[in-house]
Parts: structure tokens; sequence; C-alpha cells
């Protein structure tokens, strides 16, 4: 609205006396407003208070491999690496291969055929993780363990492929839309100079977009560290760190798994759920900063570079 | 000359290759994925199988009141969160002209959007099966869903109503009307669409959830149409995953896949109207 | 195309020998050209010679396919959706579709300049280097051939002190000027121009005006306008396009004199065509 507009609309407030139902507009929508962004606060501090009694209790080896909620162990070590490896193996899967093929849709002259393929992805994007996690359960793991003669196919690098087909769609069309932000005539232009089609991408598009697609790229981490049903599925649940340390091939845990399996097994107020909940701060913590900044990415216009 | 003209040349190749590839392998697990789940979960699913009730811990029967639950439960958060949406996202166009409020908001929405669905889970477990001693309730798991489902229905509104082309309030304005006549007879009719779309997609995604009500609203076996708001009721997603840990039973992996060809049936059915809705209004404004 | 008169320099297809004889002498042989936009014919059987040297208008009102045309002389409207064309088109004696199999080889042979000014969000000298890469130059080579082809565009004297400054700080009519030089780079035999003035001030259009003049002494340049006044400064031929059909063609002489047809004299003082 204009100064002009809402100055009007004040001058016309005075002129009137507001009636009751107007003002109860205004209200409902600032305590909608308010309430809103209170749930994000209430969420975080519920988190946070309830993390308290494990980082207040000594000698619980929180920084540690050990989780032995019997003996009061409660090293987080082995679901953060695996969490992170997890998503190492996924980014590995699904950047390149997500990458490679926006770059084909954006190339592509017919619009039609991106708009199909769009409307795919937003499909498989909308495919439940439990209904993934179905998937790996009753093939995935199988031809993992066959592929590499396992007794069982419920390992790191299972869950890491799973993991890596599920935020391909969003990073695919994230990517594709960061590349097709790059207006027409810069490819025209660079192409008039005989550049080449990678030439074109490395040098012309790929500066451009770069931003956007490292908040696709931001945005997939994210997804990627927050997945708990089908990774926990087909990780195998092993409160280990592998051995040797970067072995794929052997079962692991993630925060995600690890909360997924225990939170409905461990007692509200004690020790151990506490220990939880302090790991889903840490994940909430992580993600959030990683949303957060991609979203900072995704928004920049490709001539703010 | 000539050598380098073939580098260039191989590096061309290989980038049209390696981009072909991608596609391919992409339209492979595309397939993959869809036709596991059609041909598997089709020859699961039968009106019989939507309408009977589970037997045997899921592993014969159908699939009736956890069809129910899921549903149930979505419905009711799309109605609790509605109004929650288009309050914040009015405020944050038509009242709020400070900026930093502007931004606190937005930021909140990110957040919860970023907010990993397990904990989600947790947070109403400590908050309102523990702490507000609800017990597991299937309500909680309502509210869990909307509040996950208010930044998508919150910023599709909102967009919608920074469409609306300045124009419209200024005449109104003109005309003399409020800032809240102006909501009331402008805004809100013209931004109703990105309600509906943002509800859509919204409903879509929340009904697949499992994270979130595995602790709190659900129960796997034994439970029919809830009497109050504090039972559990049994849903979709929770019943894939209790059927997915018996998967060398191939009766229960049937029954898996037939609820799962449900479930991706719903959530696209959701997010197909949606688009369905888009398109159609995007079509209507270009004329 | 028989009611033409004059001594046009424009060798017009009128038997095979002839025809064959123009293809030594010309630049860019066009032979019952039509384009498409999927079913929609934009421009249709028009066959044309642009000769070797020299500047050639191809004038018209907007929406006739000069552009069209324009672009698929280095085929760079392949990249544009539904777009297709029939009949042939020669550039420096090769057909564009399979005396080209690598299209990037005619599109280095003839540059092309947009409406739109458009440079990369790069340096001056790194976007002067773009259609340099990969060609194996010693640094004092590239820099050699940059600062050779800034100086034909005009365009030395005002930044030769600034090529590390971003490229968008240049003024628009600096930036056409520089995308001008920037297609010099690989000295090409032809320069295409699509309306190259048309978002640009006065006085910088004055300066490109100058620039196509003298570039127009050395190699063929085709020019795509609808400023009859600017056709009338800077051409040497100029082909008269309108409702995609080549209305006259002719040396500039006869198609600003009375002797053209009166189509071209009625678009040419009144600016109107009832095609």
């Amino acid at each position: 609205m204009s100064a002009t507009s809402a100055l009007k609309a004040k001058a016309l407030l005075k002129a009137k006396p507001a009636s009751k139902r107007r003002d109860a507009t205004k209200a409902y929508c600032q305590g909608s407003a308010v309430l809103s962004i209170v749930i994000v606060s209430v969420i975080l501090l519920t988190l946070l208070i309830q993390s308290l009694p494990v980082l207040m209790s000594g000698d619980n080896g929180l920084i540690g491999t050990q989780w032995n909620p019997d003996e009061g162990q409660f090293g987080i070590i082995a679901p953060l690496f695996g969490s992170v490896f997890v998503m190492i193996i996924a980014t590995v899967i699904a950047f390149p291969i997500g990458l490679l093929t926006a770059i084909y849709i954006s190339e592509t002259r017919s619009s039609k055929l991106r708009r199909l393929i769009k409307s795919i992805l937003e499909l498989l994007a909308g495919i439940p993780s439990i209904v993934y996690g179905l998937i790996g359960v009753a093939y995935l793991n199988i031809w993992v363990a066959d592929l590499f003669d396992l007794q069982s196919g419920r390992i790191i690098l299972t869950a890491g492929i799973l993991l890596g087909i599920m935020i391909l769609p969003t990073f695919l069309t994230l990517t594709e839309d960061a590349l097709s932000a790059v207006p027409q005539r810069y490819r025209e232009n660079a192409k008039s100079l005989g550049m080449y089609r990678h030439e074109v991408f490395k040098d012309i598009i790929f500066p451009q977009a770069k931003v956007g697609i490292a908040g696709a790229g931001l945005l997939a981490l994210g997804r990627a560290l927050g997945e708990t049903m089908a990774v926990m599925l087909v990780i195998g649940s092993l409160d280990r760190l592998p051995s040797p340390l970067f072995n794929p091939l052997s079962s692991g845990q993630t925060i995600t798994s690890k909360l997924g399996r225990e939170v409905g097994e461990s007692a509200f107020g004690s020790v151990h759920f506490s220990a939880l909940v302090f790991m889903s701060f840490i994940l909430v913590s992580i993600t959030i900063a990683l949303t957060i900044l991609s979203h900072y990415f995704l928004t920049r216009k490709p001539s703010d570079v | 000359m000539f050598k380098i003209k073939n580098r260039r040349h191989f590096y061309e190749q290989s980038f049209a290759f390696a981009s072909r590839l991608s596609l391919i392998i992409c339209a492979g697990v595309l397939l993959f994925l869809l036709g596991s789940i059609f041909i598997q979960g089709i020859s699961a699913l039968s009106l019989e199988f939507l309408f009977t009730p589970s037997s045997s811990f899921g592993k014969s029967g159908g699939i009736f009141y956890q069809l129910f639950g899921s549903l149930l439960m979505v419905l009711v958060a799309a109605l609790l969160v509605l109004p929650l949406a288009l309050g914040t996202a009015l405020f944050r166009n038509s009242y709020n002209k400070n900026s930093a409020i502007a931004h606190i908001m937005d930021q909140s929405l990110y957040a919860l959007n970023a907010i990993p669905s397990v904990t989600y889970g947790i947070f109403g477990l400590i908050f309102f099966v523990n702490l507000l001693n609800t017990g597991i309730s299937w309500f909680v798991g309502s509210i869990i869903l909307a509040i996950m489902m208010l930044p998508t229905v919150t910023l599709s509104t909102y967009q919608a109503m920074a469409a609306i082309p300045k124009i419209y309030h200024e005449n109104a304005a003109a005309l003399g009307l409020t800032r809240t006549e102006i909501v009331r007879r402008v805004t809100l009719p013209q931004s109703f669409h990105g309600v509906v779309t943002g509800l859509l997609i919204g409903l879509s995604r929340a009904i697949g959830e499992t994270a979130p009500i595995m602790f709190i609203a659900t129960a796997f076996s034994g439970v029919s149409v809830p009497q109050s708001l504090v039972e559990p009721v049994s849903t979709l997603p929770t019943h894939i995953l209790e059927l997915a840990q018996q998967s060398t039973d191939p009766q229960a992996l049937q029954n898996a896949w037939g609820a799962s060809l449900t479930l991706v049936l719903l959530a696209a059915t959701f997010s197909g109207l949606a688009l369905f809705l888009r398109s159609r209004l995007n079509s209507e404004g270009h004329q | 195309m028989s009611d033409m008169h004059g001594k046009p320099q424009l060798a017009l297809v009128e038997n095979s020998a002839s025809a064959e004889a123009a293809a030594q002498a010309s630049a860019v042989q066009i032979r019952n050209f039509s384009a498409y936009y999927g079913k929609n014919c934009i421009i249709s059987d028009v066959s044309l010679d642009l000769p070797e040297k020299g500047v050639t208008c191809l004038l018209g009102p907007s929406g006739t396919g000069k552009s069209t045309l324009l672009r698929w002389i280095n085929r760079i409207n392949e990249e544009t959706e539904n777009a297709s064309f029939s009949g042939n088109i020669n550039v420096l004696g090769l057909d564009v579709l399979e005396g080209y199999p690598d299209v990037t080889e005619l599109r280095r042979r003839t540059g092309m300049v947009f409406q739109q000014p458009c440079v990369f969000p790069c340096s001056i000298y790194d976007n002067m280097l773009m259609g340099l890469r990969n060609r194996k130059l010693s640094k004092s080579e590239a820099r050699a051939i940059i600062e050779q082809s800034l100086k034909s565009a005009a365009i030395w004297d005002e930044i030769a002190h600034r090529l590390e400054d971003p490229a968008t700080s240049l003024s628009l009519g600096q930036q056409q000027r520089l995308c001008i030089a920037r297609a010099l780079v690989l000295k090409p035999s032809i320069l295409l121009l699509d309306e190259p003035t048309a978002s640009i001030d006065p006085v910088s259009s004055r300066a490109i005006e100058d620039l196509v003049i003298s570039l127009g002494e050395d190699i063929a340049v085709v020019m795509v306008t609808h400023n009859i006044a600017q056709t009338k400064r800077i051409s040497d031929h100029v082909i008269f396009l309108c409702d995609g059909k080549i209305v006259e063609q002719g040396t500039r002489k006869h198609m600003f004199s009375m002797r053209s047809c009166e189509k071209t004299r009625t678009y040419i003082t009144e600016e109107f065509c009832d095609c």
C-alpha cells in the first residue's frame, strides 16, 4: 500500500469511530502472528530445557562413543558421525546426478518437457518417507547385501543411497530453478561467440547460478540430516562407530534413527530421555542453520552476485 | 590447433554424455520407484482391502481404520492450521509495516520448515503428552501436524496476498475503505486460492508423516473410531512402519505395499488438486 | 524481383550459373528460406545474397521476421523453442546445417550482437577473453588481439585504463560496443547485428553507426533495423522486408531514390506498410 493510501486510511480511521468488529480483525491477525512466533520459541525452549538434565549430570560421557543407558553412558559421537557419514554418501550420489540432470533440463528448448519433468519431480518429492523406507527394506537392502556379499544389507551405504534418492528431487528442481533464472540472452551471447555448451555452463551460467545451487544444496543437506523413517529402517541401528571409521558397509546409527528407535522406550524425565532430547536439539540447530542459510542464498537474485 | 580442437570437442561430448546419462539414471530411478509402488500395491489393493479392518496384527484384513485415522488426523490438522495461517499471513501482508518484525516472522516460518519431523514428535511427547498430560491422543497428533503445515500454508497464503496488484488496495483506499475493510473485501477474496493451495500441499505432506505422530498419537492395533480427543488412532504411515519391520513375512509385506499405494495416491490427490488449482488460476491470470 | 532497376550490387538469382558465380562473391546465400515457430510461418520463401563486404540493412516494420532470418544465419535460433526453418542457408560457401557439423565453428566465423547489450558479469578483459577461451594463446598474444578488437570497436581509448573493472560498470552504449568488440576477437568474416542501437541513447547510437560503417569496409555486416534514418546513414545495401517477404532489395542509392518501387517509397517516407 502506498504512503498516500495509508494516510487516507488513517484519516478515515480518525474520522469514523472504529467499530468493534474492525478491531477484532486486527487483533485476530496480531494474535495469530504472535502465536506463530511463540510456537517456534516454545519448541526450541522445550527442547533446550529438556536437554538440561543430561548436560548437568556429570560423568555421562556425552562427548564420547559409548552409548549405554544402564551404565549412564550417553555418547553422542557415534550417531552424530553416522548422520554426517550418511549425509555425505547421499550428497555424493545426489549432487552430481542432480546437477547434470538440471543442466540437461534447463538447456532443453521444450517448455512442455520442462513442465512435465517438474511435475513428476513434485510427485516424487511427495512420496512419504515411510514408503521410501519400505522400498529400501523390500529391495535396496537385499540388492546391496547380494552385491557386497553381506549377511544383511542394513548398512550405512544402503541408508546413504536411499537418502540420496530421496533428496534428489528437491535438489534437482531447485538447481534447475537456479539455472533457468539466468536469462536466456547470456546463453545466446555466449553461444554466438562460438563457445561450446560446457564452456557456456562453466564460464557463464554457473558463476551466475552458483549461489542458487548452493542454496539448493544446503536445503537438501538439511532434509538429509532430518530424514528419519527411511534411514531408520535400513541403517541397522548399531550404536558404534564403524570400524574402520569410514567403512560404509558396516551397520550404523544416525541421530534421527536413534531418536526414532529409542524415544518411545525411554522414560520421560530420565537422563536417558534427556540425552535423546539433547541430540534432537543439536540436530535442530544444524538443520535450522542450514535452512536459513539456504533461504538467504536462494532469495538472492543472479544480478546480486 | 587440431589437438586443441579435439580436446574441446572431447569435453563437449563427455559433457553431453554425462548430462544425458544422468537424465537416464533419474528416469530409471523414477520408473523403479513408481513402478514398484504401483505394481506391488495394485495387487494388494481392492475395495475390500480399503473397507475391512486389519486383523492378526495387520498381516491380514484391510486398512479401514488406518485410512480413517489418517484422514481424521490430517483433516482436523487442516482445520486447526487454517485460522492461524490466515491470520499470520494477513498480519504480515496488511498490518505489519515493521521490516524487523517481518524478518523475524519469515525466519520463524523457515525454522519451522527446517525442524526435522522426528523432533516434532519429541516436542509433542514432552509438551502435550507429558507436561499437559494428555496421554497418547490423536488430537495432539493433529495439533503437531497443524504446526508442521503452518509454514507451507502461511507462505502460500502470503504469496497470494502479495501478488494482488497494489492498484486494488489503492482504489479501495481511495473509496474510503479502512484497512480492515480492505482486508475483508479485497485481500481475503483475492487470496483465497492461496489458502486452498497451501492447505492441499500441506495435507499431501502431512498425511505421509510418520515420525511426528508415532510417539504421541497412534496405536498399532486394537483401535477403531476414537470416542474422545485423547484416544489413539491407527494411521497408514505407522501401519506401514510396523509391517515393514516384518518384511520377511510376505503377507505383511503385501499389505504394506497396499497401504503404501493408498498413501501415495492420497498424497498425490492432494498435491494434484493443488497443482490443478494453481495452473488453472495462472492461466486465468494471463487472460 | 524482376522489377529491379539500376545496377544492383546484390547478385540476384536468375539462373544456376549466376547463382554459382554469386556463391563465390557472397558471404551468405539464402535460398527458398522459410522460418517457422511451431506451425506459424513467420517468413516464407525468401532468397537473397549478402555481399562479402559492406553494410547490408534488413529494413522493415517490427514482426516481419528480420531478426528470425538473421538468427538463423548462425543457427542461434536453435536456442528458441519450436523454431525451425526450411530452405538453404549457405555461409562462406558451406551449408549451415551440413557444412558445419560443429555449430561452434559456424558461430566463430560469424560474430553476433543482440538488441540488448549483454556483458557477462565479469571483468571487461574476461569478457573479451570468452571467445578466445581454450585457444592456446600466450598472454601477450591474447592481449594484442583484445587490444586490436577494442580499437576496431572504437572503445579502446575509453576503457584501456580499466580493463579489470567489472563490465557491468560501463554505460549501456559502452556495453554494446564492448559486445561488438567481443564478437570481433575471433575475426569473423560476417557480423550479424540485431538492432544493436534500439536500446541505446542517440549519442552512443551514432558512435555505433560510425563503427558499423568502418567495419563494413573489411567484412560483411548484416544489420537488422526498423530505423529508416539510420539505414539511410549507414547502409550500402538495403533489403526491405515486409510481412515475411522481400519487397525490394538494392543499393542504398536505389532504395532511397524515386526509382524504388511504390511500397518501398511509401515505407521510407511514411514509415507505413500495408502488407
